[in-house]
């Protein structure tokens, strides 16, 4: 059985062609794949090349093979997935990592977009501090200086 | 698991141990005598540094960790060479020094002018306090007047309307307390730095604050939790430098030593000794001016070594060759004579100058903060001035210039900020980047237009500039005229659907993050006919027609991208919060109105309370009962003592510090600790902990009996009455059995505790009663009927 190949083009045209599992694991694409508007390449204009590698080689890594020909990667077990992902995120910085849930959300690959947001909520909000928080992801402070220390105040136990 | 004792016996055997409460006029301290916190952290009292014992004197130290730390110094340029010297409280109410022939070797000073009596204290945090007896206010204390030595919730400050400051001065070395040339400041630039003078030269600076942390200390980047706090009030000419405990750390203490470097040294007490966490400076690169003016000093690991800035060149060859750097670099090409008040069009002249910009720096000295709101005016600004020679807009402290010249610029291997330094344009000949930043900061976000574009199927129609095409169509046509004509003319339903489709792609092109639909929602508007809301003009003003378009295309693309990234939607912001503790949602309540009120809506409580059990796996409830140890009852709040301390502690303490409120500790779980009051002694549990609540009750016989429900990881409580059983059964000084049984309506939603006991014995006429507690009216209701059959009084209690 011939496996059928995808092509999608990133953003500044990077080329991928991938195997149909492996890009099926997005629930966006197969709406761009029905809606007629790929019949040869699909477009992703809000995933650059850097970030859709990074996207494939997760959705390759977690591929399930329909057919029991070879297994091959996928025969990976649950705890090497495990460790894979947390090695795969850990090597990512952090603007990778905001792109990267960013095409998550867009392509609508969930585990990925779940790991990638219980990961920045574990390294880059969990122990920070509110300051942190506001610069990292870039929130305008609404408080007046009054409110935000009466709202600091109702849970002063939360800061030490 | 209950244990009950005698809270009467404990309370007797709780008075202090430490023989020195504190210093009045009729108990001096004298020299073999010490005085200490009444949590036993500091200790005051008479010290020698070095081994000869005729130089004492009156400091301050951490009593429970060596090696010793001497962290405030009284006489330091006066020591004792007398056998009796003694601290007491002179006539006019000051703390002075007396040695044998009761000279004043040292005094706080006269303005302690007071009728009243007073009495010196040490407190907790190590600050020597002089309290007025009678009003209680403080006259003096030690932390308004350091040494060498920062303890947490100590400060610098300036204030100079006052004429006031106050600052570190080192000892003169290790063993010598007595002043010596180094001093450690907080400066009155604007923002504020931290600066290290030997003698009137800067030593070491910080670089400007920038909200959370200074800007030149690459060692606390972006992660880093800064234990220092900075608060600068312009107008009124104050700034304050706080330093906070260290998290996770028992001890720590900021130190200007006697060779000039500020230290942040932790320990967690004991004998695990002191670690240093921070020291500055700490290359060659940190030391001040190292390299002149308009010098730029690389400072990696290795070799930290010297280069002029671009554009420049060393003043003296033969001496930069040498490695005598200090006289620095001077331009190599003169600037433009340049015309004040010429307009924003000067720049397209040839002849303007330009702006190089350099990455990773430390803000040179000498700048002044200006009042321009983005990069772009920053940039305006300093082109305009014709004495403007750099640049820096910085996240957290805004547009830096600088009017002079460029002295104590520090190159990092990463970290730092960028500056943009004024050339004049025959250097930059050649080069493109002055284009590309001009062309990006007009840039935006038009990263997901196409995606979408493609989504509504229309993509086929868009060419070059589709997107600003589509503009001018809705805006004229509402779209339409971006359909081909015959289409447009005979099918009215396919028109409206094209209308809308440019509406949401324009929408999906919005500058601002907030103003775009997510992925979900235009699912939605695409699938629906709801209300629409109304784009505003996106702002395409990329011209692509340039002859190097690609890699300015290419890295405009990049930079649009990372400022797009930085506005996450809230939904998925919302998703990243759902998997994270109690505990950090609560203090992120604080970031913003939006994230407040996203954490304290029932539809994200109830996803994020799924989530983590889920990810985390079954928690599980471990508690015991302790009893406060004698060091810990020393408790300074005395109305509380007295009922308090003799209470038992469940659990163990967790990182908040020692717990002389006498708090009962609650621990649940694998992942919950925490600190939870509990006004009683003599607890008990509910069998069945409900989704993490926690339900104790008491019945004592010293100390009034409370039920209360406990929510370990938000630490909030709700006390309730006591049932009828439970009156009874104190009366009777009795216990119940079986116990009380807690858990959750499933049809109401509603938490309760539960009754079910045998009480025709207690004279009641069934052989049954249960009680059950509703928490929405406060008040405990009889189930009736209650089981006719007598139950067994040991077997688990009755569940919801």
């Amino acid at each position: 059985m011939s496996k059928k190949n995808i092509v999608l083009k990133s953003s500044n045209g990077i080329i991928f062609e991938v195997e149909e599992a492996v890009a099926l694991q997005s629930e966006t694409i197969p709406y761009m794949i029905e809606d007629d508007c790929a019949n040869d390449t699909i477009p992703l204009a809000n995933v650059t090349g850097d970030i859709l590698a990074l996207v494939i080689e997760y959705c390759k890594k977690h591929v399930v093979v329909a057919d029991g020909d070879g297994g091959g990667s996928s025969s990976s077990s649950q705890e090497d997935l495990k460790n894979w992902d947390a090695q795969f995120m850990n090597d990512l910085d952090q603007s990778k990592i905001f792109n990267l849930l960013l095409a998550a959300d867009f392509l609508n690959i969930k585990t990925l977009f779940d790991l990638t947001c219980q990961f920045v909520a574990d390294t880059m909000i969990k122990g920070k501090s509110v300051e942190e928080v506001r610069r990292t992801l870039n929130i305008e402070k609404d408080y007046t200086s009054e409110e935000e220390a009466k709202a600091r105040q109702e849970n002063e136990w939360a800061f030490k | 698991m209950v244990i009950f004792y005698f809270p009467c016996l404990l309370l007797l055997t709780m008075s202090s141990s430490y023989g020195f409460a504190d210093i009045t006029t009729s108990s001096p301290l004298s020299i073999r005598q010490s005085l200490s916190s009444p949590d036993g952290s500091f200790e005051l009292g008479f010290f020698s540094p070095n081994s000869s014992q005729n130089h004492q004197y009156v400091g301050i130290w951490f009593k429970r960790v060596t090696p010793r730390v001497y962290v405030w110094v009284a006489n330091r340029e006066n020591p004792v060479t007398s056998s009796t010297a003694s601290l007491t409280i002179s006539g006019n109410g000051s703390l002075v020094l007396l040695d044998e022939k009761q000279k004043v070797l040292w005094s706080s000073g006269e303005e302690a002018l007071t009728s009243n009596e007073c009495r010196a204290e040490l407190s907790n945090s190590g600050n020597l306090l002089l309290i007025d007896n009678v009003t209680g206010t403080y006259i003096w204390q030690s932390f308004e007047h350091p040494a060498d030595t920062m303890l947490p919730l100590s400060s610098l400050m300036y204030d100079i309307p006052n004429n006031s400051r106050r600052v570190l001065t080192s000892w003169k070395s290790n063993t010598d307390p007595s002043p010596g040339e180094f001093l450690g400041e907080l400066t009155t630039d604007v923002p504020p730095q931290g600066l290290v003078r030997k003698g009137s030269t800067p030593y070491w600076r910080s670089g400007p604050w920038r909200e959370t942390r200074f800007s030149g200390i690459p060692e606390m980047d972006a992660t880093y939790v800064n234990p220092l706090q900075v608060v600068q009030d312009v107008v009124n000419g104050t700034g304050v430098l706080t330093f906070c405990a260290l998290r996770n750390y028992d001890v720590s203490y900021i130190k200007l030593t006697s060779n000039g470097s500020l230290d942040i040294h932790r320990s967690n007490g004991g004998t695990t000794g002191w670690i240093k966490h921070f020291q500055g400076p700490l290359s060659s690169c940190d030391l001040y001016g190292t390299c002149g003016p308009y010098g730029l000093c690389i400072r990696s690991v290795s070799t930290p070594t010297c280069k002029c800035l671009k554009g420049f060149v060393p003043k003296s060859d033969d001496e930069w060759n040498r490695g005598i750097w200090t006289r620095g670099c001077v331009r190599r090409t003169e600037l433009s004579s340049c015309q004040e008040n010429s307009s924003s069009t000067a720049e397209t002249k040839d002849t303007t100058d330009r702006f190089y910009r350099v990455a990773n720096i430390k803000p040179p000295d000498f700048y002044e903060l200006a009042s321009f709101g983005d990069a772009e005016q920053c940039r305006q600004g300093c082109l305009r001035n014709c004495s403007c020679s750099a640049f820096a807009y910085i996240n957290g402290i805004g547009c830096l210039v600088w009017n002079q010249e460029l002295l104590d610029t520090v190159q990092f291997s990463e970290g730092g900020d960028f500056l943009s330094i004024r050339l004049a344009r025959s250097e930059l000949a050649g080069s493109k980047r002055t284009k590309i930043i001009a062309a990006s900061s007009i840039s935006l976000c038009v990263c997901i237009i196409l995606g979408l574009v493609a989504f509504g199927c229309w993509r086929y129609r868009l060419k070059e500039n589709g997107e600003a095409r589509a503009w001018e169509s809705w805006t004229e046509t509402g779209g339409v005229d971006l359909l081909d004509q015959d289409i447009a003319e005979s099918e009215s339903d396919s028109v409206e659907a094209v209308m809308r489709c440019v509406q949401i792609g324009l929408l999906c092109v919005q500058h601002q993050a907030t103003d775009r639909p997510n992925i979900k929602q235009v699912v939605t508007m695409l699938t629906s006919t709801i209300d629409l809301p109304k784009p505003k003009q996106p702002m395409f003003v990329l011209d692509t027609s340039d002859e190097d378009s690609l890699s300015l295309k290419d890295d405009t693309m990049l930079k649009r991208h990372r400022s797009c990234v930085e506005l996450l939607p809230h939904d998925v912001v919302e998703l990243i919060l759902e998997g994270l503790p109690v505990e950090s949602l609560l203090r992120f309540k604080s970031v913003s109105k939006k994230w407040k009120s996203t954490i304290e809506s029932q539809r994200f409580q109830e996803g994020q309370w799924i989530r983590r059990r889920q990810s985390r796996g079954p928690d599980f409830l471990c508690m015991c009962l302790n009893y406060p140890s004698s060091s810990d009852d020393d408790d300074d709040d005395d109305d509380d003592a007295d009922l308090d301390t003799d209470a038992p502690r469940i659990g163990y303490h967790g990182d908040d510090g020692p717990d002389t409120d006498a708090q009962r500790t609650v621990v649940v779980g694998s992942s919950i600790v925490s600190t939870v009051r509990f006004p009683t002694s003599g607890s008990m549990f509910c069998y069945g902990s409900c989704d993490g609540l926690v339900c104790l009750y008491t019945l004592s016989m010293c100390t009034p009996s409370v039920s209360v429900v406990v929510n370990p990881a938000t630490r909030c409580h709700r006390s309730f009455p006591l049932s009828t059983y439970q009156q009874l059964l104190s009366k009777k000084f009795r216990y119940p059995s079986p116990e009380l049984g807690f858990g959750k309506d499933k049809v109401r939603g509603t938490y309760k505790p539960v009754w079910l006991y045998n009480s025709s014995e207690l004279g009641l006429d069934n052989v049954t009663t249960c009680e059950v507690f509703d928490f929405s009216t406060n008040a405990w209701r009889y189930v009736v009927p209650a089981s006719p059959f007598r139950i067994h009084p040991y077997s688990r209690p009755p569940c919801i």
